[in-house]
């Protein structure tokens, strides 16, 4: 066939060219029509975080407010444990003075008091055994420690990556980074792993009876 | 009741006098006390020990990093161990028996149970 009869998709690498022109504007053209459909979605998500800036930065400083008073509240706790302990001490040793003082009121004394006397002491000592609560009281606090603690470490942290979306924040873009590192799924996975360590129970209230402990020795 | 040194492990000074006051009562009086499991390796060292108390959640090194470092031992392979502590669950006194431990008391104890159970253990 002659060369000018030929329409110009049988006009080989040219009408290659011309159909990869004409894909190329209808792909524009969806491109456009989604960015109509998207635009009022960004337009309003701009806004909201225009609108949330403020709420956010008041948040942040009200979280570094509270977050300055966790080390303080775990010195108290601290404390507390220290002078609990001693008070303690000071009752146990009270204790066994009067133990001590009975004990020589013993060889003084006939068959009946002497019974009166050793029965005042076994009361004594049950006493005394009671003051394991200051231990048991000593490990719960250390333990509402170690959580004020690990609060105190994650939002020291998340501060951390907000001052650094301060810093390269030209725009959203720095922003979307930083958050999404901040919330990848391998780094959340860890933060919330080490955190739920860190703050997992270690004196629950779901114990075990003594007889069930036997039990399992036994089995 | 026990001829050789009983060795108890716990990092609280109140419960260590109560342990020492209660197996004072129970006729055990050659004690030897440590305020954690590496302090109890280095006190286990000079002396020939009975049995061994000890505590779970503790500093340093803590009850079940003592008694897996204790059973790793040829020389205390086979020296009784009772846990005190106050974790109670199930899985811990599981993994208490796992570890070779031979009894096994949740604080707040009595005299009467803590008496119990080292007579079972060295019976």
């Amino acid at each position: 066939m002659p060369e000018l009869f030929k329409t110009p998709f049988e006009k080989s690498s040219e009408g290659d060219e011309f159909g990869n022109m004409v894909s190329t504007i209808s792909q524009i053209r969806e491109f456009f029509k989604m960015g109509d459909e998207i635009t009022p979605f960004l337009t309003e998500l701009f806004a909201f975080l225009k609108d949330l800036m403020p709420l956010m930065t008041e948040v942040n400083q009200s979280l570094h407010l509270s977050t300055d008073k966790l080390p303080a509240a775990s010195t108290s706790i601290s404390k507390a444990t220290t002078t609990t302990e001693a008070a303690t001490f000071q009752v146990m040793d009270k204790l066994e003075d009067i133990t001590g003082k009975l004990t020589r009121l013993m060889d003084k004394q006939g068959d009946q008091e002497m019974d009166l006397i050793q029965s005042i002491q076994d009361d004594i000592m049950e006493t005394m055994d009671t003051l394991q609560f200051q231990d048991i009281a000593a490990q719960q606090l250390e333990h509402a420690n170690r959580i004020l603690e690990a609060i105190f470490n994650r939002f020291s942290s998340l501060f951390e990556s907000l001052d650094r979306v301060r810093m390269t924040s030209k725009f959203g873009q720095a922003i979307l980074e930083a958050l999404r590192e901040e919330t990848a799924e391998e780094n959340f996975e860890k933060h919330s792993a080490d955190f739920h360590e860190v703050t997992k129970d270690i004196i629950r209230n779901d114990n075990v009876s003594q007889d069930d402990i036997d039990q399992l020795f036994n089995s | 009741m026990i001829d050789k040194t009983v060795l108890y492990v716990d990092d609280s000074p109140t419960m260590r006098r109560i342990i020492q006051n209660a197996l004072n009562r129970i006729g055990i009086t050659n004690t030897v006390e440590a305020e954690n499991g590496k302090d109890a390796l280095e006190k286990l060292a000079g002396i020939d020990p009975g049995m061994i108390i000890t505590d779970w959640n503790m500093p340093e090194m803590n009850g079940e990093e003592f008694v897996r470092t204790v059973r790793e031992n040829e020389q205390y392979k086979k020296v009784p161990i009772l846990m005190v502590t106050t974790r109670g669950m199930k899985d811990d006194v599981m993994t208490a028996i796992k570890l070779g431990v031979n009894g096994y008391v949740v604080k707040p104890f009595t005299v009467d149970v803590l008496k119990a159970k080292i007579s079972d253990i060295i019976s």
